[in-house]
């Protein structure tokens, strides 16, 4: 802008002078032949004289030197003096009443005289006129500037709207709420973007075929684990009991060890489509049958459920928290187990109670935190409430125990409602 | 006692087959879920053991096809799936228990023994004990209520009296007896009952198995 505004001043400068240069050389060209020799002296004739030169100070002027003898001036030049140079001046010389005057000078010779022709020519219009070009060009170049800015940035902002809309859905990949990108980008990161899916749909893949495998290698390690444990009981074994326990025990491992891969390889699929949410009023039901079936009619299992919506979890993951948490109840109660669920300052709470003997406060640390203890004594494998903290703890819930109204356990398990709107 | 074990992993099949023949059931097993779906059908089997992943069909579909032509066996699943939603689709679709693998042999016992009593309408506990009569299942050993000591039983002894004292008041063919005593290979010799029959009248009393000439054999308690 700056290059632009002074390049052109200066041109234009350049220009003008140039062009006044050739008219102070034909201005002089034509003096030559003003001065008229009169009883030895040389004079001027004004009349042959054109009108600016005869006005004061009118911003024309000239001086001629006739063989370094006479010496004559415009009347315009009044008593201001006018230095003579060689060709055009490269300087501007000072001249009367502020004017800035461009000044040439010719050798001539005419008659057998020499003639020392100096014309001058007021540049200050033309400097003045320079300097508003110089203000007009600054003013229309800001201004095209700002104007140049503005538009940019809109267009930048335009530009970027697609990359801004990819973030968001990156951010969402993050978050592991979508798997591929879906933004309509302009072609030229279109490849990218096709790339990136690409790629992604590829890590999909490779997931789910770990995570299958996973799965799969679980299940088909259970069934030679349970031909394992149907050896054991041989009655060969029964003579090398401390052998046949050892066994068991790091069968017991493995399975738990199992167990617990299962389960994780479970939960890192985490995609909760609607049709797999936890409903309340048709998920509740099956799964209380199911424990009746399992401990008689001498437990009796009531709820207290005041939601009817689908809750936002995996139905299979809070059927596997409840399930076991209401099985170790019907294990340890006398007659009474109770599940209570709530929605409660944006926390949903399961609580599940019984009549058992309970645990005292001291020791439910070291049931919680050895995860199996609490139903190893009662019959089964006991992996419950392992599992059950694995899917608290993955939903960033927590676990404890309490007393419960009914003088058994209360197991308590709050989960962070997720935020809605997303 | 007939028990049709459906599992398609030969070394588990097995080693369960033996299990259970030395807990006095009759065992036959197979191992695809089409040739299971029709077996059942066509053989008076007292208690099934089903696994869900079978070759051939899924479990769960023969499962709920039994239910639907009306089969009432009790069926015990058995299988790798062990979360509480695959335990309450198995029930659902019929099963009267499900076992995940893998399993203590004898909760596996203890859980076919409960369906066995229950379908009879008998309380699930380690004893049979009917007119006087006490039947262990675990010791396979049999006493009256007036003579405390165990008299130990064979095998097929054992299997013949508890199937006479899970149907007390019935009088039961050597046919029946035949049916749900040896599996479909076993060489059915109806001699062999009278054999065994005998042998438990020299062991508890005569009074203990009446026979209805021409009909078959009653539980006759501890008279």
């Amino acid at each position: 802008m700056l290059l632009l505004a002074q390049g052109s001043v200066v041109l234009f400068d350049y220009a003008s002078r140039d062009y006044l240069a050739e008219r102070l050389q034909e201005d002089a060209e034509s003096l030559v032949a003003a001065p008229i020799r009169e009883e030895g002296e040389m004079r001027l004739d004004p009349l042959r004289l054109r009108a600016s030169f005869n006005r004061v100070y009118s911003g024309h002027y000239f001086i001629i030197d006739v063989d370094d003898e006479f010496h004559l001036r415009s009347r315009s030049l009044w008593d201001h003096r006018l230095d003579p140079g060689n060709g055009l001046s490269d300087q501007l010389q000072r001249g009367p009443q502020g004017q800035s005057l461009l000044v040439w000078t010719g050798h001539y010779t005419r008659g057998g005289h020499d003639f020392v022709i100096t014309t001058a020519l007021d540049y200050t219009p033309i400097t003045e006129r320079l300097s508003w070009l110089r203000w007009c060009i600054w003013a229309l170049g800001g201004t095209l500037a700002v104007m140049l800015v503005l538009v940019q940035r809109r267009v930048i902002r335009l530009g970027l709207r697609p990359l801004e809309k990819l973030r968001k859905e990156l951010a969402q990949l993050h978050e592991g709420q979508r798997m591929t990108l879906e933004t309509r980008v302009p072609d030229e990161i279109a490849p990218v973007v096709e790339e990136l899916n690409h790629q992604l749909s590829r890590i999909e893949q490779v997931l789910n075929r770990s995570r299958d495998g996973i799965a799969n290698l679980g299940h088909a390690l259970k069934t030679p684990l349970a031909v394992l444990e149907t050896l054991l009981v041989r009655r060969e074994l029964n003579n090398i009991p401390e052998f046949r326990d050892a066994l068991r025990t790091r069968l017991d491992e493995i399975h738990r060890l199992v167990e617990r891969e299962l389960q994780r390889a479970r939960l890192d699929t985490c995609e909760v489509s609607p049709a797999a949410r936890f409903r309340p009023d048709s998920d509740l039901p099956p799964l209380l049958d199911t424990l009746r079936e399992i401990h008689g009619p001498a437990i009796n299992f009531t709820t207290s459920v005041e939601l009817n919506t689908p809750l936002p979890w995996d139905r299979d993951e809070l059927l596997e928290v409840l399930g076991n948490l209401l099985d170790n109840a019907g294990k340890w109660a006398k007659s009474q187990a109770r599940l209570t669920l709530l929605h409660e300052q944006s926390q949903l709470i399961m609580r599940v109670d019984d009549d058992g003997p309970g645990i005292a406060p001291q020791h439910r640390e070291d049931v919680l935190h050895r995860g199996t203890r609490l139903d190893e004594q009662v019959a089964g494998h006991g992996l419950g409430l392992g599992i059950v903290e694995q899917i608290v703890t993955h939903h960033k819930g927590r676990l404890r125990l309490d007393e419960s109204p009914f003088g058994g356990l209360a197991v308590i398990v709050e989960m962070p409602w997720p935020s809605t709107g997303e | 006692m007939r028990l049709l074990l459906i599992e398609d992993n030969v070394p588990l099949a097995d080693e369960l087959s033996a299990l259970f023949t030395q807990h006095g059931y009759a065992v036959d097993w197979c191992t695809d879920g089409r040739d299971a779906a029709t077996m059942a059908m066509n053989e008076p089997f007292d208690v099934i053991v089903l696994d869900l992943g079978l070759p051939g069909r899924p479990g769960i579909s023969v499962l709920e096809e039994w239910r639907e032509k009306g089969l009432d066996t009790p069926v015990l699943i058995l299988t790798a799936r062990s979360s509480w939603s695959e335990r309450i689709t198995g029930l659902r679709a019929g099963a009267d228990d499900y076992l995940p693998k893998p399993f203590h042999p004898d909760e596996l016992l203890l859980r076919l023994q409960a369906l066995v009593r229950r379908r009879h309408g008998q309380r699930p506990s380690p004893t049979l004990s009917i007119a006087g009569i006490i039947l262990d299942e675990n010791s396979q050993s049999a006493w009256s209520e007036t003579n405390d000591t165990p008299i130990n039983l064979t095998r097929a002894e054992f299997a013949i009296l508890r199937y006479l004292m899970l149907h007390p008041d019935h009088v039961i063919s050597k046919d029946r007896l035949l049916d749900h005593l040896y599996d479909s290979e076993h060489d059915r010799n109806p001699n062999v009952v009278e054999v065994h029959i005998n042998h438990l009248r020299q062991k508890l009393g005569r009074g203990i198995i009446v026979t209805q000439r021409g009909q078959g054999y009653r539980f006759g308690g501890s008279t």
